[in-house]
């Protein structure tokens, strides 16, 4: 078979068909591919969705389970009145009440600006954020239990958590001394974890 | 579908006709010379997008058989050429067939047939009127080598045979071995009498049997030649009768009419002889050997190749539907399934909610409620108080008057690692650890209220003394003491024994660790 130059003219047209039929081919390959994706991804997602539904259909039972083991400890933040927004007003008549039951000596205290939570393993949630208020407390004692008792007593108010994190006694006055003066001297600190901005149902 | 034309060229002229699903319809007869090609001109400017085939029919043809070297690729065309050019004046319409090969004094050999039509001028008005319309032609063909396909096609499969035939051109003669043409002849007879020419018909079986014995074409101590005849039906009984099978021929004598038909003709004019077959077969399945060079196929080829671009475009075409469609398919049964999918999580969401409405009302969601205890119970496992510890190391100094604590340090979020006594730096307070290795820390600082701060072995005993009663509370571990001198053997010590130093009070120290929880 011997084409010359004058023959090519003559397949320009059946060349220019046999393109056109083979993009027109492949563009419909690739757009049914495309769709074809897109239908894989939505049955997945579908599937993924019916599945979720069912799981939590089958697992109804524990569910509420959780949700009522749950609400345990929620009414337990609650009374430790860990809900809510932190009051320091609260805290600073709460310190002074303690003192005054208890007819403790001189109390210091210094409160830092509120801080998320950072310890470790907490998430962070901003539909119900821990925030933590770190407070640094001298004390002067007649004996180690005024520090445990108004360390009781400060959780027992109810108006945070009470996480000790660091405490030094220290002797100032000889075990012997008869007097009612102070003799140690306590400096703590002390977190005062709350939670704030919690979405309601 | 493409139409095709098929020319039957003879000395007499050529006839026209045209092929279209087994129906053979005559067209034109044009008789040589100027006005005949003028008019067969005319024709195929008419239909110059037909596709021409031309069947001739001339006494001039020569078949000639010979063994050349066994070579291939452009030695073998350049030896055949060479041969062609040695053989024939005039090469136009000339080409060598393979017939096969074989070994001959020990020497492989390639079996060729030469074949020629020898007068090629009677051919040149009618091809170039082709030639000059850019006519579609297929090739020039002999109707010796349609007669090997007819063979073929009509079932008769002994290794050499004979087929007679009657054409208008005239009565050939085909010898075929192995289903290849290796010799054919056209013989003038005298038509109008049908009786004359079934009596020339065997007559020059004869004699053309006897020419391929003398020849050596035949073997020697062959059987009888077979010969298959071509009759016309309806003079049918006359071949029978004067068609004798004898020691040297075996005729078998085929309706012509009934051989059409098997072979698929369907309509054919009346006056059609066996060139009608010929131009049939020619027009379902051209043998693959034809006589005509690339410039006159030119414009076939072109077509050839324009309709298989366009083949070729549309077949992919076609496939890429195809896949496409399938696609489709896919796509809709993905849909199906997302549909009852939906319907599915549907149900299972409406009986969700519905078991949802026994559930103990919750004051925020259910995540949010699951994140805060969780977070709520990891701040409870980091969450320290130094009342145990305190009460612990009151408890283990109570027994012990001579000492007395002035300080303790205590401090959660620290590491103990056993059997690291007294080398570990406590970490900063505010660092707490995981739940897993929270521990609380506390650093014991006092003295000792001993009458000789010299009695280092008192010293000693005292403090080992009430390291062990720390020891002996729960979970309790001591990590460190401190001396109020160093009895390390790689460090110097001394002393002043029997010096009273009233007011020296020795100093000690000891850190103890406890986890969380125990």
């Amino acid at each position: 078979m011997n084409l010359v130059r004058d023959d090519l003219k003559r397949l320009r047209a059946p060349f220019a068909l046999a393109a056109t039929l083979v993009v027109l081919g492949v563009a419909a390959l690739v757009v049914s591919s495309d769709y074809l994706d897109a239908a894989r991804n939505a049955q997945s997602a579908t599937r993924q969705g019916r599945t979720a539904a069912q799981d939590r259909v089958s697992k109804v039972s524990e569910e509420e389970r959780d949700i009522r083991d749950n609400l345990k400890y929620f009414d337990q933040m609650r009374t430790r009145g860990i809900i809510g927004v932190q009051n320091r007003l609260d805290w600073i008549e709460a310190i002074a009440k303690i003192k005054n039951a208890r007819k403790l000596f001189e109390i210091k205290y210094s409160i830092e600006a509120q801080k998320p939570l950072d310890y470790p393993g907490v998430v962070s949630n901003p539909n119900a954020e821990f925030v933590v208020s770190r407070m640094k407390l001298e004390m002067m004692l007649l004996h180690e239990g005024d520090l445990l008792d108004f360390l009781d007593d400060l959780q027992a108010e109810g108006r945070a958590h009470v996480n000790v994190r660091r405490c030094t006694v220290t002797r100032t006055a000889p075990a012997t001394a008869t007097s009612l003066q102070p003799r140690l001297r306590a400096e703590c600190l002390v977190d005062l974890v709350s939670v704030k901005g919690m979405k309601p149902a | 579908m493409i139409r095709k034309r098929l020319c039957y060229l003879t000395s007499q002229g050529v006839t026209a006709y045209s092929w279209r699903r087994g129906e053979l319809r005559r067209d034109a007869l044009f008789a040589p010379g100027e006005k005949g090609v003028a008019d067969f001109s005319r024709y195929v400017a008419a239909g110059r997008e037909s596709l021409y085939y031309v069947l001739a029919d001339v006494v001039e043809e020569d078949f000639f058989q010979e063994n050349v070297p066994y070579v291939r690729g452009a030695d073998r065309r350049a030896l055949l050429a060479r041969r062609l050019a040695q053989r024939y004046r005039d090469t136009t319409l000339a080409i060598p067939v393979s017939l096969g090969s074989e070994n001959h004094a020990g020497r492989r050999e390639e079996r060729i047939l030469y074949t020629s039509f020898t007068n090629a001028q009677q051919f040149q008005p009618w091809l170039s009127a082709l030639r000059s319309h850019e006519a579609r032609l297929a090739g020039v063909f002999s109707v010796a080598f349609v007669a090997a396909s007819v063979g073929r096609r009509i079932g008769f499969k002994v290794p050499r045979y004979l087929m007679v035939s009657l054409q208008q051109a005239g009565l050939r003669q085909s010898y075929i071995e192995n289903g290849r043409i290796r010799f054919s002849r056209l013989t003038r007879v005298y038509a109008p009498d049908p009786r004359a020419t079934a009596r020339d018909c065997a007559a020059e079986s004869i004699r053309i049997q006897q020419y391929l014995a003398n020849a050596r074409v035949l073997p020697r101590e062959a059987p009888p030649l077979d010969v298959v005849v071509l009759a016309p039906s309806e003079y049918k009984a006359l071949y029978d009768a004067e068609c004798v099978s004898s020691s040297r021929l075996q005729f078998h004598v085929r309706d012509l009419d009934q051989v059409g038909r098997s072979l698929g003709i369907k309509a054919a004019p009346a006056e059609t002889l066996a060139e009608g077959v010929f131009l049939h077969v020619l027009a379902q399945s051209a043998p693959g050997d034809q006589f005509a060079d690339d410039d006159l196929r030119r414009f076939y080829d072109v077509w050839r190749v324009r309709m298989g671009l366009v083949i070729a475009g549309a077949a992919a075409f076609g496939l890429c539907l195809f896949l496409s469609a399938v696609k489709l398919w896919d796509i809709y049964q993905l849909g199906q399934q997302a549909t009852l999918n939906r319907q599915q999580e549907a149900r299972a969401s409406d009986e969700y909610a519905q078991m949802q409405t026994s559930f103990p009302k919750i004051p925020t969601s259910a995540e949010n409620l699951k994140t805060m205890v969780k977070n709520y119970r990891v701040l409870q496992r980091q969450t320290g108080f130094p009342g145990d510890m305190f009460v612990e190391i009151s408890q283990a100094v109570a027994a012990l008057p001579q000492i007395e604590i002035e300080k303790i340090e205590w401090d959660t979020g620290s590491v103990a690692r056993p059997g690291s006594a007294g080398r570990e730096a406590p970490k900063a307070a505010g660092q707490p650890e995981s739940a897993e290795s929270q521990v609380q820390t506390s650093e014991i600082s006092g003295r000792l209220i001993i009458p000789q701060a010299s009695d280092y072995r008192a010293i000693t005993a005292l403090i080992d003394q009430f390291a062990e009663a720390l020891r002996q509370r729960r979970g309790m571990e001591v990590i460190r003491t401190q001396l109020p001198f160093d009895l390390n053997a790689e460090k110097s010590i001394s002393g002043d024994i029997g010096v009273a130093r009233p007011g020296e009070v020795p100093r000690f120290s000891i850190a103890v660790s406890r986890r969380s929880g125990t």
